[in-house]
């Protein structure tokens, strides 16, 4: 097939210009609203979803982790008594209060866990170790929020709450939903650095013991333990994404931006696919008079719409790439899985085949007797 | 002997607001094979209507239109590409090629809608590039061509496929006197050695001597019929055969 399309497409090389760069806009768009609706999304449950935890035993009716209530340790026991339960422990996930040497104040999420078992622990740590967390007052905090806390080097003392913490190293992108970065320690550190009495706990995580049904055991935990609530891990995390996502709005607007992002993208494109058709109308109605079928032309434009598509989104990957790792050096938290770069391909040929149907229909509704018109 | 196009009674009428202008009105006319048939008249006399009619692209409002022997008046929207691509062949007076394609992949694209494909099609585009002896600028783009030579590579697109009637609207309008006249020759060849019905629009008297018939059109009615050639050119389909004829188109040459 002589290639009209591929021709069409690069004659012009100015065309060719401002068609990809539209392409390009439309898929950065569409990586940094869905990316940030993504990151927002992911960076509300990190926590949740790093603890390995199968079950999570909450005080009542807690809409989200942050919001969780104290409760007696001694369901900690009942839990492990429970058939079906292979490892429990205690957690904690509450607000303190960081005081930086200057005297400036931070407000930040104590995590505390138990350093002996695997549930709950910091992932991605850059410096120092979990078994550095040992000594009484040691905490990490992340590479992210060095500057914000006034950590400046390993060693370090602040105080939480007026208790002194020690900062024995650092983990490296866990990001934090809230504007209070996460400082992990001992749960025994923990109790202390957020008031809590020596005999409650704010969260049991429950890893079941292998070939267990985790809604019996869920069943069964609910049974005997009083005013708490059993959440599998996905549970718990989908409603605090809720929460933060929908009942706050936040994700609303994210969201909002995402949607706004595709449609102009679909504008954008459109309007470069539907530019480009217009200018080669007359070698259109030209094919439509010589006999071409109407499909034989529609090929054409489809031809060219999905090599605009697969150029335009190589580009505009590539485009993104770049404005990811930004993101990621500064405070916001885009995130780009190649799931979401392999539907973003996608959803542009989807873009571009929108266009290549708005310039069909143009090319259908051609009148053959324009080739004796000049 | 069957006229390759037949026009009977054809009229036809455009709305103009709340009423109606006759473009043609009770047109007769029969074009054979091996006839060159030129169609004068002012402009807004119906020769552009009327070609148009003949090449399938619009529909007359009345009478009955044979191409080929096929009556195409009752005939759907979706079958007249299909009559167009065996039957006929266009050449335009601003040429419409297509500017990003060599010349030989103009042809080709002809081809390939009637399903002529590949190294065949090549063979096939670079032989009627031949015979419009444009054989050494078979890769050249529009661009880089004459006037001349962008018609002779519309005509050459207008032969694949072998169409029996080939219509011409103002072909040498874009084209000095000199080169205009050559192409016309060139057509009057095409018609005449290789028996095809060529229908000529044109608002140059002075290439009448090209035609064998000329017909006056005035206000959508053919006011006249002329014969400017007594013998009649036609011969017998197959007599002549395309590479025979080729050393008599050397004038071609020169435009």
């Amino acid at each position: 097939m002589p290639p009209i399309a591929r021709r069409n497409l690069f004659h012009d090389k100015i065309r060719l210009a401002v068609t990809l760069t539209g392409i390009t806009f439309a898929v950065v768009l569409v990586v940094v609203e869905l990316g940030l609706f993504l990151g927002f999304s992911t960076t509300t449950t990190n926590l949740i979803d790093h603890t390995q935890a199968d079950l999570w035993v909450v005080s009542k009716n807690v809409p989200y982790i942050e919001q969780s209530m104290p409760f007696s340790e001694r369901k900690l026991y009942q839990v492990r008594a429970t058939p079906g339960v292979a490892v429990a422990e205690k957690f904690i996930a509450r607000f303190g209060n960081w005081q930086r040497p200057d005297g400036g104040h931070e407000s930040v999420q104590v995590v505390g866990f138990n350093v002996d078992q695997a549930m709950g622990r910091p992932w991605n740590i850059s410096s120092g170790s979990i078994d550095d967390l040992k000594a009484p007052d040691a905490v990490l905090v992340d590479d992210l929020y060095r500057k914000k806390l006034g950590v400046t080097h390993l060693g370090q003392v602040f105080e939480i709450n007026g208790y002194r913490a020690r900062v024995v190293g650092t983990t490296h992108g866990i990001r934090s939903f809230t504007t209070s970065p996460y400082v992990f320690t001992t749960f025994k550190n923990a109790q202390n650095f957020v008031n809590l009495r020596e005999d409650q706990t704010v969260f049991i995580l429950v890893r079941a013991a292998p070939g267990t049904n985790l809604l019996d055991l869920k069943r069964a935990l609910q049974g005997r333990l009083q005013d708490v609530d059993i959440l599998s891990t996905s549970q718990f995390s989908q409603m605090t994404r809720s929460y933060w996502m929908f009942t706050t709005g936040a994700g609303v607007a994210v969201l909002l931006a995402a949607l706004l992002g595709l449609v102009v993208g679909i504008v954008v494109v459109t309007q470069t696919i539907y530019a480009t058709t217009m200018d080669h109308l007359r070698e259109y109605g030209t094919l439509k008079a010589i006999g071409a079928p109407n499909s034989y032309i529609y090929r054409v434009i489809l031809q060219q719409a999905g090599m605009s598509a697969v150029m335009g989104y190589v580009l505009g990957i590539v485009t993104s790439l770049f404005v990811v790792h930004g993101a990621q050096q500064g405070g916001a938290a885009i995130l780009l899985p190649w799931q979401m770069a392999l539907a973003i391909f996608g959803l542009t040929l989807v873009m571009c085949g929108i266009a290549a149907i708005v310039s069909i229909n143009k090319v259908t509704s051609l009148d053959p007797a324009m080739v004796f018109r000049n | 002997m069957e006229a390759a196009i037949q026009v009977r009674g054809v009229g036809k009428r455009y709305a103009e607001g709340t009423s109606t202008v006759a473009a043609l009105d009770n047109v007769d006319l029969d074009v054979y094979r091996g006839e060159v048939l030129l169609m004068m008249g002012p402009s807004g006399s119906g020769k552009t209507t009327l070609l148009s009619i003949m090449g399938c692209i619009l529909r007359s409002t009345s009478g009955s239109v044979r191409i080929a022997g096929t009556e195409i008046t009752g005939l759907s929207e979706q079958s007249l590409p299909g009559i167009r691509l065996r039957h006929v062949g266009f050449v335009f007076q601003a040429f419409n090629l297509f500017p990003t394609l060599t010349a030989e992949e103009n042809v080709e694209v002809a081809l390939e809608l009637k399903g002529i494909r590949g190294a065949h099609a090549r063979r096939i585009a670079r032989d009627l590039l031949d015979q419009v002896h444009l054989a050494d600028r078979c890769r050249a783009y529009p661009a880089d061509l004459s006037g001349g030579q962008k018609q002779r590579v519309a005509l050459a697109r207008a032969l694949a496929g072998d169409p029996e009637i080939l219509l011409a609207d103002e072909p040498t309008a874009a084209l000095d006197s000199h080169t205009g006249r050559s192409v016309l020759e060139l057509m009057q060849r095409l018609s005449h050695e290789q028996n095809r019905a060529v229908v000529i629009v044109t608002h140059d008297i002075r290439v009448a001597d090209i035609g064998d018939r000329l017909v006056h059109l005035e206000d959508g009615k053919i006011a006249s019929v002329e014969r400017l050639r007594h013998e009649p050119a036609t011969v017998q389909p197959g007599s002549l055969p395309v590479s025979e004829s080729q050393p008599q188109l050397s004038f071609a040459r020169a435009l």
